[in-house]
């Protein structure tokens, strides 16, 4: 007789609708969707289509600690949520943040675990089980007795995992739980998920706005894709992946592979693939012939070099306390660069960044930060500033006036310009950001992406030869990032040089013209992306993989592919002339 | 290292229980306190400096205290100067009040005459002598015991919870403020902020650009940590010990005897008078 083993649902939500007090939408609306038991499901969609939200109804967070009008069955490992304080529910559902350094607590490894079970009046005994199975469930074991802040974001992290296991929930939702991790730290997360799920039988609901979707996608056995608080779409990976429509009115762009395929016109779903592996059997199926493109050079170089605008020559940096965060660097930037500066968490680049600003100084006498033809080691702030500046990651770091108008002319005014000299600016920079019916907009109700153009206008204003920015696309969606990245390269067109910090290599193919690889404080390898990404070997050292219409090429070199192609626009030109008839 | 922070070291004071470094804090200030006669302060003294030198306190930490000490001399000088002879219970009136030294003649303006006297000089060399214990002793349990045990010291003292966790929260985003404000600043400053007047009516208007951005993240931070210590059931209830705290046998002598010698030894200064001048 054929034993088959029975469905348990994990989650039932039936025309579920939530609206948040003072708002005069549905934050999330009339929601129906059903997960199983050991189900790994991403919510996928942009910034304010629900996602977050939506897991926020899970656990009774929503409407018990922020307030609003809750409506329909939220249905949880058995439970109707409704009727279930918070504290119950907690211990069938964990709630992981995105940003790991503020959910952590406690003050070791170990008490942070604690904290809950604490909270629940256990014994310590039984306190002491928990910490020690959360432990190595996360592979935290032997960091016991380390304090948060030296762990690294993604051991930050699977300490926020950690925690919320102690509570010993069978599900666990986690909102964007990669977004702000470095490569290294995104593969241990998901890795840990990936174990939690298999291992222990522990159903994952993980939220995602597109940015690390090729880091996701894998790791999940469902999808629902999420426009202004709606399902739009939901199955498993394979039964959508060739959903174009569905993901393009979610706003989110697919792994590049998939979009090379979706371009290529693939119709049989068995060929439609997520991964690298997969789009490259099906490549080498479909091929003509071999083709011979390795070799040619696609770098196109300047006929006569610029000057540099950047000089650094022989820079240390040593943190009191002794951390030696800068080890002799020499770097030339030249004038009308774009350069990206990468690497991992720790590895420099804040520190390179900060001496250019002349924020940090140099701790050996000997180095040398010129900038712009100035010393930037010896002039004040309000000179370095006229040729070089920088565009802080979190946008909230500078905010403070009540309009954004107001808020674009502080700069010139704290710089005492003459006023027809200051508003000429501010709407020069309404206009190049296309925010000219925000000018009048109160900053404190401004959206993400708003707030990050008006951080970023308020320093250009100053129209600084140099301008640094930091992590320009985080936290954005796939249309904001790229408005930002095309003001940038319009920026760039303009005459200033760019550098741009960040974890997405996607971005660094695309824009960067030069890619400056820093690794424990040296510099491993610099060069156009085309150099730098193919040598896979080399960005490994750094933990850095390369975008994956580039990993996809390198898998195909036995066919004569390029190993440095960047963009999938590139590999659509390459593949669709050398295709089988009929393909 | 950061300043003023727990390191694990392997010395007897870092194996020591946590509730015995505190008890052993109290008595050897509190005996600091009372005697005022320096044959009585100075074996405090160096008994609370061989304390720090067993556990290995860093050295930059002692310069640090040599440094405030130094700079607390003058300090303690214009109040020895000042100290009133009905201070002394000890030593007779005649000799405190004898002069040493005229500072300022009879009739001198508004403080009148004053004198560096023999009352003074006893006064200083005391409080020259009983001020590094206190700071010797509190630096000592600071390098030898992470927070977390003293936490875990106040909550089986019955502490209410939410006070421990004030503390526990407090210490741990204090540096993730500090941070924030730092990056604050240099984003303002990177706009050409800077102080254009001193008049203290401008300068709050002038601070704007820094206080309503770190008053956001502030805020946010804090919304943070209050939704993930709710979601692990903070304050729903009886709150139990993480660990159990270890004592040995010379944790259990220390904790008994020591309140005891100290109390004994304050019944003595205090009512008869030994140890005081």
């Amino acid at each position: 007789m054929k034993h088959t083993k029975a469905i348990v649902m994990s989650l039932n939500l039936e025309h579920v609708s939530a609206r948040y007090k003072g708002a005069d939408r549905n934050a999330v609306n009339d929601i129906n969707l059903k997960v199983e038991e050991g189900d790994v499901v991403g919510i996928l969609g942009i910034t304010g289509s629900g996602k977050t939200t939506l897991l926020r109804v899970l656990n009774g967070l929503f409407p018990k600690y922020f307030k609003g009008k809750l409506s329909g069955n939220v249905i949880v490992d058995g439970l109707q949520v409704q009727d279930h304080d918070l504290p119950v529910m907690t211990q069938h559902v964990g709630l992981v943040l995105p940003d790991p350094a503020l959910q952590i607590v406690s003050l070791t490894v170990a008490d942070d675990i604690a904290f809950g079970p604490s909270n629940l009046g256990l014994s310590v005994e039984e306190i002491e089980k928990r910490v020690s199975r959360a432990l190595e469930m996360t592979r935290l074991k032997g960091f016991e007795n380390r304090t948060p802040s030296t762990l690294s974001g993604g051991e930050q992290q699977s300490l926020a995992i950690a925690s919320v296991l102690a509570m010993m929930p069978k599900i666990i939702a986690m909102d964007e739980p990669i977004s702000m991790l470095d490569p290294m730290g995104k593969e241990r997360v998901l890795s840990v998920i990936k174990e939690l799920n298999e291992r222990f039988g522990i159903t994952i609901l993980l939220t995602e706005a597109g940015g690390d979707i090729e880091y996701v996608i894998p790791y999940l056995n469902k999808m629902v894709l999420m426009k202004r608080g709606e399902i739009i779409a939901a199955g498993t990976p394979r039964e959508l992946i060739d959903k174009k429509e569905f993901f393009e009115e979610a706003g989110i762009r697919p792994p590049q592979v998939t979009e090379l395929l979706w371009r290529l016109g693939v119709k049989n779903i068995e060929d439609m693939a997520f991964s690298v592996d997969e789009t490259q059997r099906y490549i080498i199926g479909k091929l003509r012939k071999k083709i011979e493109l390795i070799g040619e050079t696609r770098i196109e170089r300047e006929e006569t070099p610029k000057e540099p605008v950047i000089r650094i020559k022989n820079l240390h940096h040593m943190y009191p306390g002794g951390v030696h965060a800068l080890r002799g660097i020499n770097l030339d930037i030249y004038d009308g660069e774009m350069a990206a500066l990468i690497g991992q968490n720790g590895s420099g680049k804040t520190t390179l960044a900060n001496h250019l600003i002349g924020v940090l100084k140099p701790t050996n006498p000997d180095a040398q930060v010129m900038v712009n033809g100035i010393n930037v080691t010896k002039e004040p702030t309000d000179v370095v500033i006229k040729h070089i500046n920088y565009v802080f990651q979190n946008p909230d770091n500078q905010l403070f006036c009540e309009t954004v108008e107001e808020e674009i002319s502080f700069g010139p005014r704290a710089l005492e310009l003459p006023e027809e000299e200051v508003t000429a600016r501010v709407m020069d920079m309404l206009r190049l950001f296309d925010i000219e019916g925000s000018k009048g907009a109160s900053i404190f109700w401004l959206t993400k992406d708003l707030k990050t153009y008006v951080a970023m206008a308020s320093v250009i204003v100053l129209k600084p030869k140099i301008l640094i920015i930091d992590e320009p696309t985080t936290g954005l969606d796939y249309a904001a990032g790229l408005r930002v990245m095309k003001i940038l390269r319009e920026l760039n067109k303009r005459g200033h040089t760019i550098i741009f910090i960040t974890h997405n290599m996607k971005l660094v193919a695309e824009y960067a013209s030069r890619v400056i690889v820093l690794r424990e404080g040296s510099i491993l390898t610099d060069g156009h992306p085309r150099e730098v990404f193919s040598k896979p070997g080399m960005l490994e050292k750094a933990f850095i993989k390369p975008p994956q219409i580039t990993q996809l090429a390198q898998g195909l070199t036995n066919c004569g592919f390029p190993p440095d192609v960047l963009t999938v626009d590139e590999m659509y030109e390459i593949v669709s002339q050398n295709f089988d008839e009929g393909s | 290292m950061v300043l003023f922070e727990y390191e694990y070291r392997d010395t007897f004071l870092h194996k020591m229980n946590p509730l015995s470094k505190l008890i052993m804090i109290t008595c050897l200030s509190l005996l600091a306190t009372v005697y005022w006669d320096v044959r009585f302060i100075l074996p405090i003294t160096i008994v609370s400096f061989l304390i720090a030198w067993n556990a290995k306190v860093p050295i930059s930490w002692i310069k640090l205290l040599v440094t405030l000490w130094v700079l607390s001399i003058w300090i303690r000088l214009s109040q020895a100067i000042f100290m009133a002879p009905e201070f002394f219970k000890v030593l007779s009136p005649e000799i405190v009040t004898k002069t040493v030294i005229e500072i300022t003649p009879e009739g001198f303006p508004i403080i009148g005459h004053t004198a560096l006297t023999y009352g003074s000089l006893y006064y200083l060399a005391a409080i020259i002598s009983k001020a590094p214990v206190a700071w010797t002793i509190g630096l000592t349990v600071v390098y030898t015991t992470p927070l977390n045990d003293i936490l875990e010291i106040l909550r089986s003292l019955r502490v209410p919870p939410k006070l421990v966790f004030i503390v526990m929260a407090a210490w741990r985003f204090l540096p993730v403020m500090i941070r924030n404000i730092e990056n604050v600043v240099k984003a303002q400053r990177l706009r050409g902020w800077k102080v254009k007047s001193r008049n203290p009516s401008k300068l709050v208007k002038q601070v704007l650009p820094f206080t309503k951005p770190f008053a956001s993240q502030f805020a946010a931070a804090i919304d943070t940590i209050s939704i993930s210590a709710e979601l692990r059931c903070f304050g729903v209830g009886k709150v139990s010990s993480i660990k159990r705290l270890k004592y040995s046998a010379y944790d259990k002598i220390l904790i008994i005897i020591l309140p005891i010698i100290t109390v004994i030894l304050w019944y003595l200064a205090l009512v008869h008078y030994i140890g005081l001048i």
